[in-house]
């Protein structure tokens, strides 16, 4: 499990910055096609882990991230036989060059939102975070709430779990099937057990006058000169990305033939591109240069 | 004056035909302090949350009758002015907590009730230094005790300064001394400050003694209401008593002490027989051997250490020691959860870590304390063969034959999770049991339960054990292991500071006495209620 110390720069931000922070960086890596763009993104987003001395803990998540991107790289090569390069053939079973650069591609994408999950997780306090989102969004954070606790307590319980199913002759043994079953039976314990526990909780905010009139808030946080930084820079990211999306500008083909990573970068990109590495760089300097008290 | 009125009342969970409650009246005085008893299903959690309004705001259902708080229909009364005259507390701390840092949390229901920032500093102040939560108060809710963090929930609570205050079952998930703590810090709302309580418990040994009041609920109903001077009028008709008061109801004694101090005054001038019957048990073979046994998580922090111990076919061993005395860590290495271990650990002959995992789900098998993170199939026959078919050892016949024998057979196509708490916990015991290990082991199975399912788990190990089966109890509650252990081990710090017969270990103990022992301390040795039942019987005959 990540968790939340005080102890770093980024968490002095306003923890609503380090939210739209963080959606900046989701939105981006959802709407990005360019395989290239999306990895010098993800540069910048470990680039400012590194900065703010957390880029290790950001890492021991990318570990557990390969891992089903592997698995999703394997099926998408087994299912997907658009493209026309094929690379590989038995039979009647071939796997084209555009599926695996399609992917690698998905694969690349769902490590880089893992990834910045992760970082979320190192700099956004939770308990500000429902402070922020339920005075934002009212009842609707409870669900935000809920999810998050469902989280925590997927994690705590699966060790519990685990051991229980051994002492009961689930080894965890065998082939890949086999093994699959085996945490299969665990993810299904763990989802029952944790909504069972989330009615529990939901039930004990309610009795506890949750939803029932304006909330206020034991410790309000204030905006400074170095959030409206940051927030002005993820407004231009997230304005050049919808502006590309609108215009269609981030159309990238796999198949039948793949297009150039290098010759589809387009002007929008390489703002967008400035954009994040200029929070890197702020970052830093705020940390390194004269400005760091 | 009248804090709670209710009239007439009647509900049904949503599509059920069986009512929850019905037909209750009843009427709760400002600074009552009311224990609401009776058997698991009877509708005790179902009040609490119809004075509070969870049902049916929370719930649905269809409800019939009136709730009155301070003479006003509830329905009438806006939500925040509800949640502000009646705060609720549950059974698991772990479960309620919604922020990580503690003064966040004690601050979630004034947030709530949009009490502004200088109000709420106060009243954390306040409710820290009242239940003296000041040393932890930064420290991550996910640092602290059991204890502490319900203690933690209540002050949320009281925070909110609820003129009423509804608990259920707080303390069920909590260990001895934190249900103590517990206990008196609701007993000082209620003495000292003047709240009126609401109590659904299980422990009764103290509670029974701290309240005004005592509902008694059957099937949905309250059968009797009963002042605390008029216990000894209505004993024939209360079956769930303090067990101090139990043993001298059984006794036949017509007036029976709420503790432990008025029963040494009853039987204070009487003579009490010296010699009793011996009812010691002996055995001879061995069936684990632990030698040596030493662990440490990380280095020279030992969990474990010189642990060396038998355990013999047919014995009933009960391991008892606080929280952190390396209890769980030694049970989990029998089971085989831990290996890497120095020391010798034979079973049947064998080196524990030589065993294969079918010789191993055979040889022993455990009873964790949360049923529930067992129950994962569809059906309870699927969750009690899950164990068979994964050591591929299924027989349809012997599956019936034990779903009979745990009542569980005309419910083995529902849903495990849609079953009662009693029927989870003997559905837990039966997927335990069903690959018959020769050694059982059972974490806190006392954890939470009322004292007559505590005897149907009792009667039940002894009945495992007569098969020649070895039985492992952890727990802190003595009376049990005076009950129904042959031998007891005490561990403290990772060591063992005493190990043998249950009597000789309990009889003297100056915590873990069992509430027998001390009633009859320095008269006769004894450690079992039933032989204490017998002693008193012999008394009352002089």
């Amino acid at each position: 499990m990540l968790n939340f110390s005080r102890d770093k720069f980024i968490q002095r931000f306003n923890t609503l910055t380090n939210i739209i922070l963080i959606l900046t960086y989701i939105i981006a890596f959802l709407m990005i096609n360019n395989i290239l763009i999306l990895a010098i993104i993800l540069i910048s987003l470990i680039l400012l882990a590194k900065v703010n001395k957390i880029h290790k803990e950001v890492f021991a998540f990318f570990r557990f991230s390969v891992f089903i991107a592997l698995i999703i790289i394997i099926f998408n090569l087994l299912i997907n036989k658009n493209g026309e390069t094929q690379i590989f053939i038995i039979g009647d079973f071939y796997i084209t060059l555009e599926s695996f650069y399609y992917s690698l591609f998905m694969a690349s994408r769902l490590i880089a939102i893992m990834m910045t999950f992760a970082f979320g997780n190192l700099i956004i306090n939770p308990d500000d975070a429902f402070s922020i989102i339920s005075k934002i969004f009212g009842k609707s954070s409870l669900v935000m709430s809920l999810v998050y606790r469902l989280s925590f307590s997927l994690i705590k319980q699966i060790n519990n779990i685990k051991e229980i199913e051994f002492i009961r002759g689930n080894t965890f043994k065998g082939n890949l099937y086999k093994r699959i079953k085996s945490y299969g039976e665990v993810v299904n314990i763990l989802f029952l057990s944790s909504l069972e526990d989330s009615i529990e909780l939901a039930e004990a905010m309610y009795s506890r006058g949750y939803g029932s009139t304006k909330r206020s808030s034991f410790k309000n946080q204030n905006f400074n000169f170095r959030d409206y930084v940051i927030i002005l820079m993820c407004t231009i990211s997230i304005a050049f990305l919808i502006g590309q999306l609108i215009l269609g500008l981030n159309s990238f083909k796999f198949f039948p033939k793949i297009d150039s990573p290098l010759k589809k970068i387009t002007v929008y990109e390489i703002i967008i591109l400035f954009v994040f590495y200029s929070i890197v760089f702020v970052n830093w300097w705020w940390i390194n240069g004269n400005d760091k008290n | 004056m009248e804090m709670i009125k209710i009239k007439d009342l009647t509900y049904y969970y949503p599509e059920t035909s069986r009512p929850a409650l019905e037909n209750i009246n009843l009427t709760i005085n400002e600074g009552d302090f009311v224990l609401i008893v009776g058997p698991s299903g009877c509708g005790k959690s179902t009040i609490l949350r119809a004075i509070n309004g969870l049902i049916p705001n929370f719930y649905g259902g269809k409800i019939k009758g009136e709730v009155l708080v301070k003479n006003k229909n509830i329905k009438d009364i806006s939500k925040k002015e509800l949640f502000k005259t009646v705060g609720f507390i549950f059974q698991d701390p772990e479960k309620q907590s919604v922020y990580n840092t503690i003064e966040r949390e004690i601050a979630f229901g004034m947030e709530n009730l949009n009490m502004d920032i200088t109000r709420m500093k106060k009243n954390i102040a306040e409710v820290s230094n009242l239940f003296n939560l000041d040393f932890i108060k930064e420290k991550s809710i996910n640092n602290i005790s059991g204890g502490e963090r319900q203690k933690v929930e209540i002050a949320s609570v009281v925070a909110m300064d609820p003129e009423v205050i509804l608990l259920d079952e707080p303390t069920s998930q909590l260990d001895p001394i934190s249900a103590d703590e517990i206990l008196n810090a609701i007993n000082k709302l209620n003495k000292d400050m003047g709240k009126t309580i609401i109590l659904v418990e299980q422990r009764l040994d103290k509670s029974f003694d701290m309240a005004d009041k005592i509902l008694i609920m059957q099937n949905g109903r309250i059968t009797n209401e009963i002042g605390k001077d008029e216990i000894n009028i209505y004993i024939d008709k209360i079956n769930f008593l303090p067990k101090v008061s139990i043993i001298f109801k059984e006794a036949g004694f017509k007036a029976v002490p709420l503790n432990i101090k008025e029963a040494k005054k009853i039987i204070a001038n009487k003579n009490v027989p010296n010699k009793r019957d011996s009812n010691i048990k002996s055995f001879k073979d061995e069936i684990l051997k632990v030698e040596d046994l030493y662990f440490e998580y990380s280095p020279n922090r030992p969990i474990l250490k010189n642990i060396n111990f038998n355990l013999h076919k047919g014995e009933v061993l009960g391991i008892m020691g606080h929280n952190g005395a390396g209890k769980t860590t030694l049970s989990k290495i029998l089971v085989g959860l831990i290996k890497k271990f120095k020391g010798k650990i034979i079973l049947n002959g064998k080196e524990i870590e030589r065993l294969n995992d079918v010789e191993r789900v055979k040889s022993i098998g455990y009873l964790a304390q949360n049923p529930t993170l067992y129950f994962g199939r569809d059906t309870v026959f699927d969750e009690v063969s899950y164990s068979l078919r994964n050591i591929g050892d299924f027989d349809r016949e012997k599956l019936i034959e034990l779903l009979k024998k745990f009542d569980l057979y005309g419910i083995m196509d529902k849903n495990p999770r849609d079953l009662s708490g009693g029927q989870k916990q003997r559905l837990a015991i039966a997927c335990t049991v069903v690959t018959k290990p020769d050694i059982l082991i059972l974490d806190e199975p006392t954890r939470g339960i009322d004292i007559y399912h505590k005897i149907e788990i009792g009667n039940f190990i002894k009945e495992y054990a007569s098969l020649g089966k070895s039985v492992i109890i952890i727990t802190h509650d003595s009376d049990f292991v005076g009950d129904f252990c042959d031998s007891t081990m005490i561990m403290h710090q990772g060591e063992i500071v005493a190990h043998g017969k249950t009597l000789d270990i309990l009889y003297d103990a100056i915590y873990y006495s069992p509430q027998i022992s001390r009633i009859f301390k320095d008269k006769i040795k004894v450690v079992n209620s039933k032989e204490g039942i017998e002693i008193l019987k012999r008394i009352t005959n002089y």
